[in-house]
Parts: structure tokens; sequence; C-alpha cells
């Protein structure tokens, strides 16, 4: 065995990838000057750079090595910590699983089967995932690559179905603004990327370069992206602009020869991403808990977590309105500046202090 | 248990111990003078050279000198085309008999003698049944586990070529031999098989599919990784890639380990054909899969929630003959799906002569009278029968499609594409956790192996593929 029970980069930032691609195909605009459209063509470059400076603090902690984990340090500074920091981390992560099936839900009871309860589908896709969670990151890993090929396959006919539509009049000057919403809205997608915060736990599971994965990954989903929203902004334009889920419009224009309806289809295909990405954070939510808390078995964890989901996408899927109001609070971008960007620099200057306090401390005894 | 110095004696007690069946056969002579019992079992000797090469030389005098020990002259004696060896344990001497052997007691002696002499019924080779093949051997695997050896032996004439013996069945004792070529398998391979066939804990072991379960990784998976084939030339190019064969006496199929999801779609005529038509034939098959499995549930989610997807023409058309049914699509389908597999399973076990009436039956009561009387759709039918049809093009992997298909047919009915896609989510989850003997099953999709590619998927020239012949070590994560 060359690696049991570690995966390979590819496979690692395959999941991360159909995790971030779930998330833009459900994604709901609810602020419209935050996403503008004259800034969508250009998102990829603040998104790669600001994405960039976001992963740095949790690369700086997987690369001071022991286990390659935020626990390394945590442990260093006291088990306490380490026990809140595995719940903040947990807790996150299944916020992030909570929000994402219920913008699977709202899509699906919005566009797909308008008006219809959707909660014992939900209850499926929960069990599937727990399974798949159960069968380990590398089935994860497996799936996912396989996953992005048929993503691929669908985008790639949709892309062709409809490019005859583009009109370059629908889309905005790039930069109409200035420089600053648009690095508003890189800022706003970066905090969105709470996949980062995975690698903080994943990497003693990974095997290769990290940190070339971390660039490759963000600089691919950066130009994706950019790339679909110029081609919704071309294709549909002001239409689009109205539909509160833009590439759902766009696989609704999509046709070919006599079949002119596709879009279910190409759709029913994001549900195996819902899935890798449910399963994913719940796995995730998972390792942070057990890197604070002495775990037997793994299972009653992901059964105790999906109920812990399945509570809070009840109470987030009432309505719409009533989503996009919790998501309005900034909650979603509070959650994730706090995880990926200032408790792994408070961590790391934890530590730091600690050290040198150490080292005072050990010269004072010399 | 010893033996006894009375030849009487020992007879009696393995008389016995066999409970005086009936087919324990004694006969009692004098060898020098001696008093002598051979016994064996009826129908597991060979007469002819129990008589010709045994029983003449022991009582002809002038083989024998009065004056030196009958014991020891016996040992020096040629038995024509019989080998000849000593056991002292009644127990023993009783499992021998068991097994095809005549065993000699001689008076005042304290060992027997067990001569090799097994010689019972078995069927000759034959074409394979269930792996045909166009322009490949038409030599199948037999029941007699030596036969098999030499049938391989013949593909295989190298030195490297292992055999190792085993016994598994506390009861039935059947031989079982794992076989591999030494410089291709992965030795860590060969010795976790080994170590799982010593540890079977089975009291019968009646054919090789009674071990397949023991051999697979997980027993909850729909799929084996354990590969079954009949064909000598198909084991022996699965030998040369390194992986692991075992030969179960008493059936003609053996084992392939470890077996992977792409290996269900090859077949030796790949091989043997021009490699732009194989290729096209594998993806041929990979496509019968998806047909097999998912048509009729995507047919049915189609019909009942998304009948935007098909052209309205052609939806009208299923629509008119859907009206004209009583009972609801899924209900149809699976019911339909049900027949067929009754049918199937009557055409197994129905003796061939009567197959074929089961099959106009089967064919005119599901095909022709259940939609004349109006209690099938036409189109439904079509999708039953292409599923049928592609399912045997993929027949190893009838078991697993035919509990998919039933399974996203409901759901596919209950819950259109969503459900359905769970359920195929749940299906690539299961095909993508498997790691038979460290080898991803799901290899070489993914994790993606570019090297495998030209043999596993798609076939490229023969003449390039000899060149990079891919051995299964090399596929281990």
């Amino acid at each position: 065995m060359k690696g049991k029970g570690k995966i390979s980069t590819f496979q690692f930032f395959s999941i991360l990838f159909v995790c971030r691609m779930i998330a833009f195909f459900t994604f709901i605009i609810t602020d419209r000057s935050e996403f503008s459209p004259e800034n969508r063509s250009m998102l990829f470059l603040p998104y790669i750079v600001l994405g960039l400076l976001a992963s740095v603090p949790a690369l700086i902690i997987i690369g001071k090595k022991e286990n390659g984990t935020v626990f390394d340090l945590t442990n260093r500074l006291s088990p306490k910590v380490t026990k809140l920091v595995s719940v903040i981390f947990a807790a996150a992560a299944l916020w992030s699983a909570a929000v994402s099936i219920t913008r699977f839900d709202l899509f699906m009871s919005t566009v797909m089967y308008p008006e219809t309860e959707l909660f014992a589908f939900i209850l499926l896709m929960l069990a599937a995932a727990i399974l798949i969670a159960h069968s380990g990151l590398e089935t994860a890993g497996r799936m996912s690559v396989i996953i992005i090929s048929t993503i691929g396959v669908s985008l790639a006919f949709v892309v062709i179905t409809t490019v005859n539509h583009f009109k370059y009049t629908n889309l905005s000057p790039p930069l109409l603004n200035g420089v600053l919403p648009l690095i508003k809205s890189g800022f706003s997608s970066v905090t969105r990327t709470s996949e980062l915060a995975a690698l903080l736990v994943f990497a003693p599971k990974v095997n290769g370069s990290i940190k070339k994965g971390v660039a490759v990954w963000l600089l691919l989903l950066g130009i994706i992206i950019s790339a679909l929203f110029t081609l919704i902004l071309g294709v549909t334009g002001e239409y689009g602009e109205r539909q509160m889920f833009q590439l759902y419009a766009l696989t609704v224009l999509s046709k070919i020869g006599v079949i002119e309806r596709l879009d279910a289809l190409i759709c029913a295909i994001w549900v195996l991403c819902s899935l890798t990405r449910l399963a994913f954070y719940l796995y995730t939510s998972e390792l942070f808990f057990e890197g604070g808390f002495k775990i037997k078995s793994r299972t009653p964890v992901f059964i105790a977590f999906s109920f812990i989901i399945l509570a809070a996408y009840t109470c987030l899927s009432r309505s719409v309105t009533f989503f996009s109001k919790v998501l309005s609070f900034g909650i979603n971008e509070t959650v994730f500046t706090l995880i990926i960007i200032i408790l792994p620099i408070i961590i790391l200057i934890a530590d730091r202090i600690k050290q040198r306090y150490n080292k005072s401390a050990s010269k004072s005894l010399i | 248990m010893d033996i006894y110095e009375s030849t009487e004696k020992n007879a009696e007690k393995i008389s016995e111990m066999f409970s005086n069946s009936f087919d324990l056969t004694l006969r009692e002579f004098s060898v020098n003078g001696k008093k002598a019992a051979a016994v064996s079992l009826d129908g597991m000797v060979d007469e002819m050279k129990v008589t010709e090469s045994i029983i003449k030389p022991l009582t002809d005098k002038a083989n024998f000198n009065i004056f030196n020990s009958t014991f020891e002259q016996i040992k020096k004696t040629a038995f024509k085309g019989v080998s000849i060896n000593e056991e002292n344990d009644l127990e023993k001497l009783a499992q021998s008999v068991s097994d095809g052997n005549l065993i000699l007691f001689l008076e005042d002696c304290d060992s027997a003698f067990v001569f090799s002499v097994q010689g019972f019924p078995k069927r000759g080779i034959d074409v394979p049944q269930s792996e045909q093949n166009e322009r490949g051997s038409s030599e199948s695997f037999t029941d007699n586990f030596k036969d098999n050896v030499s049938l391989l032996r013949r593909r295989l004439r190298t030195p490297k070529l292992i055999f190792v013996q085993k016994e598994i069945g506390t009861i039935s004792r059947t031989n079982v031999l794992f076989c591999y070529l030494d410089d291709r398998a992965d030795k860590e391979m060969v010795k976790k098989i080994e170590k799982r066939l010593e540890k079977t804990d089975i009291d019968t072991l009646l054919g090789s599919g009674y071990l397949a379960p023991f051999l697979d990784n997980r027993s909850t998976s729909l799929f084996s990784d354990t590969g079954f084939t009949e064909r000598p030339d198909m084991l022996a190019a699965k030998l040369t890639e390194g992986r692991i064969g075992i030969i179960v006496d008493g059936t003609p199929f053996a084992l392939i380990v470890p077996y992977l999801f792409i290996d269900y779609f090859h077949s030796l005529d790949d091989y043997m054909t021009n490699s732009l038509y194989a290729t096209f034939i594998r993806f041929l098959r990979i496509a019968c899969f998806f047909i097999s499995t998912a048509l009729p549930g995507f047919f049915v989610a189609i019909c009942v929630f998304h009948p935007e997807v098909l052209p309205s023409s052609i939806m009208l058309d299923i629509a008119t003959a859907e009206a004209k049914t009583p009972f609801s699509l899924t209900f149809e389908a699976v019911a339909i799906h049900l027949i067929y597999e009754i049918v199937r399973e009557a055409g197994l076990r129905m003796p061939v002569a009567i197959g074929h009436a089961v099959s106009i039956v089967g064919a005119l009561v599901v095909g022709d009278a259940a939609v004349t009387a109006g209690f099938i759709a036409a189109p439904m039918l079509m999708v039953v029968a292409l599923t049928a049809i592609s399912t045997a093009v993929i027949s190893k992997l009838n078991d697993s499609v035919a509990l998919i298909r039933f399974v996203l047919t409901i759901i596919g009915g209950l819950t259109g594409f969503f459900g359905l896609f769970v359920c195929i989510g749940l299906l690539l989850a299961d095909i993508c956790s498997v790691n038979p003997y460290g080898v991803p099953f799901s290899t070489p999709f993914s994790p993606f192996v570019k090297k495998s590619w030209p043999d596993a998927v798609y076939k490229r020239n023969s003449r390039i593929l000899a060149r990079n012949r891919e051995r299964i070590k090399e596929l281990e994560f």
C-alpha cells in the first residue's frame, strides 16, 4: 500500500471543487450591489488574489509539520483551546452544510418542484451522505473525480448549446464603477469559500503538495466562475438578472435537436454535487470535532451531526425570503472570515507568543 | 488411532467408520501366505487398475520369496502406474479411502499400504457455456481440478506458474488450488489471499461460488470483487497481469482476484479483433450497463415527473399508450421486470427440453397478449426488452444489475430524477469505496490511471499493448 487512508491532491481538490461548484450553481444573489453585473466577468482576478491571501494562515499552520493540522498548535497552547477551536470549526462546517442543503432545497422547491414539500427527499440525501461519509475520504475523493467529469460534460453541453445566443450588448463595461466594488465582490466570494478551512485539518490525509493544489484550485474556480457569470449575463441579459438562480436560467435555454428541455437532467446531476458536499462537510465537522474530543466510533457522530444539520435546515428553509434575510445579516461572511482568516491568525500569534515565552523561560532556567 | 495387527479387525474398524456403507468394498486374499485385506470405495477407484496393477502382482507367487518379509517385498514391488505410501493411523487411512485410494492391510504388520488408484467418473472438456467467444479457444474448465491445472499449464508453459494446494471444508475437504505467476503477482497480495483461504471457515465447499464471499473485501457491496471465469485462456490472461486464480475441485468456474469494476466489461475477443472495433464494443458494453440499470428508472421518472425532457410528439404517443392501461407507470415497470426475472429464472432452472417452451410462452404472454389485453403499454414493453437485451451483454453483472434496476425504477417513479441521482450517487460511492487487496475497485476511472486506459478502458493496438502490459500491482494505491 503506497498510502492507505490517504488521497491524492487531485482527489482532495476535486472534492473541494465539486463543493464550490454546487454552491455556485445554487447561489442566490441577495445583494445586487455586491455582485453587480459589470464586476462578474473580472471577478476571477480579486478572487484568485484574495483567495490566495486568505489561504496563507491555513497554509502556514499546516506547514508547521507535526501532524500538519491546526490542532498541533492548539494542543501546544492548551487542551481547553483545542476543545474550543474544535467546536467552533465543527459548528462552522455544520452551518455550511445546513446552508448548502437549504439552498438546494430552495432551488428545487422554487424552480424544479414548485410548492413541493421536500423534507423526505432531504432526509434521503442526509442518509446517503452519512453512508458516503462513513465510507471515508477515499470514497468521496474518487466519487468527486467522476462527478467532475459529469459536470464537465453537462456544462460543456450548456455552453455549446447556448453560446450562439450570446450578445455582447448584454454585458456591462468592466470596472464601470471603479476597482473598489470589484475588490468587494472578490472579498465576498472568498469569504464564501468555506472549503479553505478544511485545509486546516485535511493536510495529513492528502498525498502531495497542498500549496500547489490551492493555487490551481483557486485559479480554475476563479476562471470557471467568471466565465460562467459572463456567459449567463451575455446570454440571458436582463432576463437572467431577474432570475433567482441564474445558471438554471441558462440551462433552461440549452437544447439539442428535438430535445428542447434538458434542464431537469442537468440539475439532477447537481444532486450528486450536493450529496458530495453534504458528505464532505459531515466528514469535515466530524474530523474537527475529533481533534478536540475522543471519539470511539465515527458513525454515531455522523448521525448526531446530521440531526443538527436537519434542525438548522428546518429553520432556514421556511422560505426563500426568510433564508435571504438570514444571510443578509452577513452570518456567512462573519463565520467564514472567522474560521478562514481571524481564528487561524489568532492561533498562529498565540503559538508564536507561547514559543517565545517558553524560550525565554528555558533561557532564564539555564 | 493406530492400526491393529489383525487384518479382520482393521477391516472391521474401517467398515464401522463408514457405518457399513454399501459402497465400501472389502477384498480378502493372501499375499505370500499372509492374510491381506484391500479396502476401497466402489466407484471411486479405477477397477481395472486395482485388478491389473495391484491384486494381480500381489497374488502372483512368483513375485515373492517366502523367506523374506512380505511387507518389505511389497514396498519394492513395482505396481504399474500406481503410487504407494505407508500409513499407520486408522483415521487417516479411512480418509484415504474417502479420497479414492485403496488401502491394503497385511496380517501382523503395524502399517498399511495406500495405493493411489483414483478413478471416478468425470465430465470431459466442453465448450464454455457462459462465456461465448468468437475467435478464442473452445475449451472450458471442467469439474476436475487436475484437468484444469493441465488446461492452464498448456497455456502458460513456464515454471513461474505456481500452484498451491489447500483443503477447505471440514466435511467436504475440497481441494482448492490457488495459482499465480511468481514473477508477476504481488507477494503481499498472494500472502493475503492465502491467509484468507486458510481462515475460510466452512464445512462444505461445493463450488467456487461458496468461496467468493470469503474472498470479497466488502460483504455489503453490490458488486463482487472476485471474478469468475470458465475459460482457461481468460484465467491465463489475468494471471499474466499479476492476478491470482483460484481453482476449486468439482466446479468448472475458476475465481480471479482482485477483480475490478472495469473487468466486468472485458472479453477475450477484444484482443482478437480490430482494436478500433474492440474499443467501440467496450464502450457499448459500458453503455449497456447504464441502459440495463437505469433506463427503466429514467423512463418512469421522465414520464411521471419530467415530461418536458422528451419531444412533445414522443411524449404524446407514450401518454396515449399509457392511457389505455389500468396501472401506474411505476407499477407497470416493476411488474414487467418481475415477470422478466421469473421467465429468466424459469429458463435457467427448467430442463433444456422445455426451456424453449417457457421462453415462447413468456414472450407471447408478456410481449403480445399483455399489450393486446391492455394490461401494459407497448413503449414500456420496448424499454423492458431493451433493458433485458442490454443485461445479456454484461451477463456477469446480472445479479447486481437486476437489484439496482428495481431500486432505480421504484425511486425514479416516486421521486423523479432527483431521487434517482441520490441512488446513483450511492451506487457510485459503493463502486468507489471498495479496495480489493489494495487495488481500488474503480481504477482506472478514479483514481485516474492513465497508463491503464489503453488496455482497460479502450483497446489500443496489440503491438503497442504487448510492450506496455499493465500489472495489477502497479494499480495499488
